[in-house]
């Protein structure tokens, strides 16, 4: 018998996710009761920062709750404020987005409230039917986000490739799940590492691995699982893709870092690991900064430039060592919330004045808004990646991590100095396009009856939020820093 | 699997009988087609055009509701065979409000599709 | 299928009707997979993805699922088909058979299809899987137990998941009314 006293107090570590399910619910039926779709913006805001507030108290469990299915502990505390908070800019970034259909608000709202509690329970899954559930949660719910705009035909396209690659990935990545089913006869990742405990590397769990890697590899928009990006960031609605680029991408590698840090570490399968993943992420980085060059719409390039963000953060994983993977890993994701976050603002604001979000669009930003377009400008030195931006400390931290694993003389050491170099390769052809903009911002000049830029309160405050904590994960890295090692997983 | 046996044998009846029905008129029937006998039988008025023509995309939400409910239709099917087995392994009040949350949130759904109009036809 | 010819030979069942279903069920879902991906008019293409659910079907009946196996033909081949057919008949090409299932990537992904295929199948021969003597018939109420107790939080997430996909179909599918 289990007492309901018992789960009563396991429910006290879903108090977040609760509060965003409870919110979605009510935001989805208050719409259709009062039917005013601008008040359920301080609502969709509240929620968000209410669970925001929730993740941060140190409320945390060692032990597995609801019978093995989650595990809300440090880490995944950590996805979830991450998660309310990138939703909360997300929701400022919607008020003032023009495009969306203004009777759909609710709804709106209420599904992007709702995945945002998918991205929480993602991250704290320990079992893989709810790794499964709240991976199809979070998809389900962007495919609607992304094909919102119903009256555009680039949304309608974007949604469906969006959803054909998922149901491709995610069909594969089940079937990478049936593996390791199959061969452990259970679906708790922590009974499944204890099968493979003493069986070492098999070439069944390789492969499973290499089908799960599928799933959560087009969750974060890995090579060769990247191809719906460019057109689905460019269909979807402005904060959409913008969530997805930021929300959808940290649960992806939440739960990625999860699987591989408590399945697999206890295999002898450290080579293999390294170069499968090593070059994947090689080509991720490669692929997207190359294609990014030749990019003229603004939202295309900054999805292929996500696409090489992703390369990046995979570089951490080659190491596999907790020590320095997940810190790396987690610092460059906090660090890349606020940088591309803050870039999509722009777009926004440019898009409202005209109508597009071509890089032609941008001429002249300097004259017209010089707030918008410095903003800008920081923005895209911390997305390539100079100092004393946050996106530097990200980048540096991937980059020390790969030397520290050569120094310690890792398994396969001289390969992780050959990714570290791409990496090196890799910033300098993402800082051409990037400054690609800037030249278009600074040296260009305005066409002719090109709008001043109008930037209204909610985007106002989601541009300075961006900017500040840009600014200050660069600046004071070493609360952050102690913050996210705090919030690791525990090593095995 | 041997119970199955019969289901098997009844399925094999039911091809033989069909398949065998038109297999026998196809060869030992006459035949005489006129182009009258030719034309599809729509209830004795003439075909107005192709039958492979667009459908409204209102059978298309249709299907999707349906098989919505196909699917939270089986959910509460199972859990009504459970009720029905004498030893219960919860707590009445925790069995309660499962399920209470379950269908509340499913009634929520319902809910919103009946507002939207979505079950009305125009 | 060595676990289910395996499981056979205990079973009261003769091996050899077990594995005349089996072949049935198999064959069903291969022909029906291949004429699913390859033939030309997509409604034909939906029928034949039926069968391979069928197909599928049969095999969850002969893993002793009898649940899944109800399942899969009420939800699948009775609900999933029934859309997928729907949505064939909204398209405007509807009329127009002709909609070649290949482009030029065709060699490279048969290709790739064939080295996968080989890989998974190299694995799943060689791998030593623990085989049960008789598959375990779980009855329903012990499904229904399941999913108050330990699979509790799944279950009520599954609730918010299917009210999503409404509101989804709703926002996606539902044409405007015309007077607004």
């Amino acid at each position: 018998m289990v007492g309901a006293s018992e789960l009563w107090q396991q429910m006290r570590y879903l108090m977040p996710e609760g509060l965003l399910l409870c919110a979605g619910l009510v935001i989805l039926l208050f719409d259709l009761v009062v039917k005013k779709g601008r008040s359920l913006y301080p609502l969709a805001m509240l929620a968000t920062a209410g669970a925001a507030a929730l993740a941060l108290l140190p409320l945390e469990s060692s032990e597995p709750l609801f019978f093995g299915m989650i595990q809300s502990d440090a880490f995944a505390r950590y996805f979830k404020v991450f998660s309310a908070l990138a939703g909360f800019l997300v929701v400022l970034m919607s008020m003032d987005y023009k495009p969306l259909p203004a009777r759909f608000v609710g709804e709106y709202l209420g599904i992007l409230v709702l995945a945002l509690a998918a991205i929480m329970l993602l991250a704290e899954s320990t079992n893989l039917l709810m790794i499964f559930l709240s991976l199809e949660f979070l998809s389900l719910s962007s495919y609607i986000l992304v094909g919102f705009l119903r009256n555009d035909k680039k949304s309608k396209e974007a949604s469906l490739k969006y959803f054909l690659f998922g149901a491709m990935c995610t069909a594969v990545m089940l079937y990478g799940f049936a593996l390791l089913y199959g061969a452990s006869g259970s679906l708790d990742l922590p009974a499944i590492k204890a099968a493979f405990a003493n069986r070492q590397n098999t070439p069944l769990t390789c492969l499973a691995m290499l089908f799960i890697l599928a799933g959560f590899g087009f969750k974060v928009a890995m090579v060769p699982f990247h191809a719906w990006v460019p057109d689905a960031y460019e269909g979807a609605p402005t904060p959409i893709t913008a969530f997805l680029s930021v929300g959808s991408k940290a649960g992806g590698f939440a739960v990625l870092l999860r699987v591989f840090f408590t399945v697999f570490p206890g295999l002898d399968y450290h080579p293999y690991w390294l170069a499968v993943v090593g070059v994947l992420a090689v080509f991720t980085m490669t692929v997207g900064n190359v294609i990014a060059c030749s990019q003229d719409n603004l939202k295309r390039l900054l999805g292929y430039s996500s696409i090489a963000q992703a390369g990046y953060v995979l570089l951490g994983f080659v190491v596999m060592d907790g020590r320095f993977t997940q810190p790396a890993v987690m610092i460059y994701l906090l660090a890349y919330l606020f940088m591309n976050l803050g870039a999509f603002v722009v777009v926004i604001v440019i898009a409202n004045t005209t109508g597009q979000e071509e890089i032609d669009d941008l001429a002249g930003l300097s004259e017209r808004s010089p707030l918008l377009a410095w903003s800008m400008f920081i923005f895209l030195l911390s997305l390539a990646g100079v100092p004393p931006l946050g996106g530097w400390i990200g980048k540096y931290y991937i980059f020390a991590t790969l030397v520290k694993g050569y120094l310690e003389g890792l398994s396969g050491g001289n390969l992780m100095l050959w990714f570290a170099v791409a990496l090196a390769v890799n910033s300098v052809i993402a800082a051409y396009y990037y400054f690609r903009i800037v030249k278009a911002m600074f040296f260009e000049h305005a066409r002719e009856r090109m709008a001043r830029p109008v930037v209204g309160g909610p985007l106002l405050t989601a541009l300075y939020v961006s900017l500040i904590l840009t600014f200050a994960v660069g600046l004071w890295p070493q609360p952050f820093l102690n913050w996210v090692s705090r919030m690791a997983l525990p090593l095995l | 699997m041997a119970e199955y046996l019969g289901v098997v044998i009844f399925l094999a009846l039911v091809g033989i009988v069909a398949g065998g029905g038109l297999l026998v008129s196809n060869l030992f029937g006459p035949r005489n087609p006129t182009p009258e006998k030719l034309i599809p039988y729509e209830c004795g008025v003439d075909p107005v055009g192709s039958a492979k023509e667009r459908h409204p995309v209102k059978f298309y939400l249709v299907a999707i509701l349906f098989l919505l409910f196909d699917i939270e239709f089986l959910f509460l099917v199972i859990l009504a065979i459970m009720f029905a087995s004498p030893q219960l392994p919860l707590t009445r009040g925790l069995l309660f409000f499962e399920l209470l949350a379950f269908l509340s949130i499913l009634g929520a759904g319902f809910f919103y599709i009946w507002r939207k109009g979505a079950l009305e036809w125009d | 299928m060595d676990e289910i010819l395996a499981k056979s030979a205990q079973s009261s069942a003769p091996a050899l009707w077990v594995g005349a279903a089996f072949a049935v069920s198999f064959g069903l879902v291969v022909a029906g997979s291949l004429g699913a991906a390859l033939l030309k008019n997509l409604l034909h293409a939906v029928l034949f993805l039926a069968l391979a659910l069928l197909g599928v079907a049969g095999l969850f009946l002969m893993l002793s699922s009898t649940f899944l196996f109800v399942v899969q033909i009420l939800v699948y081949v009775g609900g999933v088909v029934i859309l997928l057919i729907f949505g064939v008949m909204l398209t405007s090409k509807m009329a127009q058979p002709d909609i070649p299932p290949r482009n030029r990537q065709t060699l490279a992904a048969a290709l790739l299809a064939l080295l996968l295929f080989c890989a998974t199948a190299y694995v799943l021969t060689t791998h030593p899987w623990m085989v049960s003597a008789e598959p375990p018939a779980v009855p329903v109420a012990e499904i229904g137990v399941g999913l108050l107790q330990k699979y509790v939080l799944p279950f009520e997430i599954v609730s918010v998941v299917l009210l999503v996909a409404m509101v989804g179909a709703i926002v996606l599918a539902r044409r405007e009314p015309e007077s607004k």
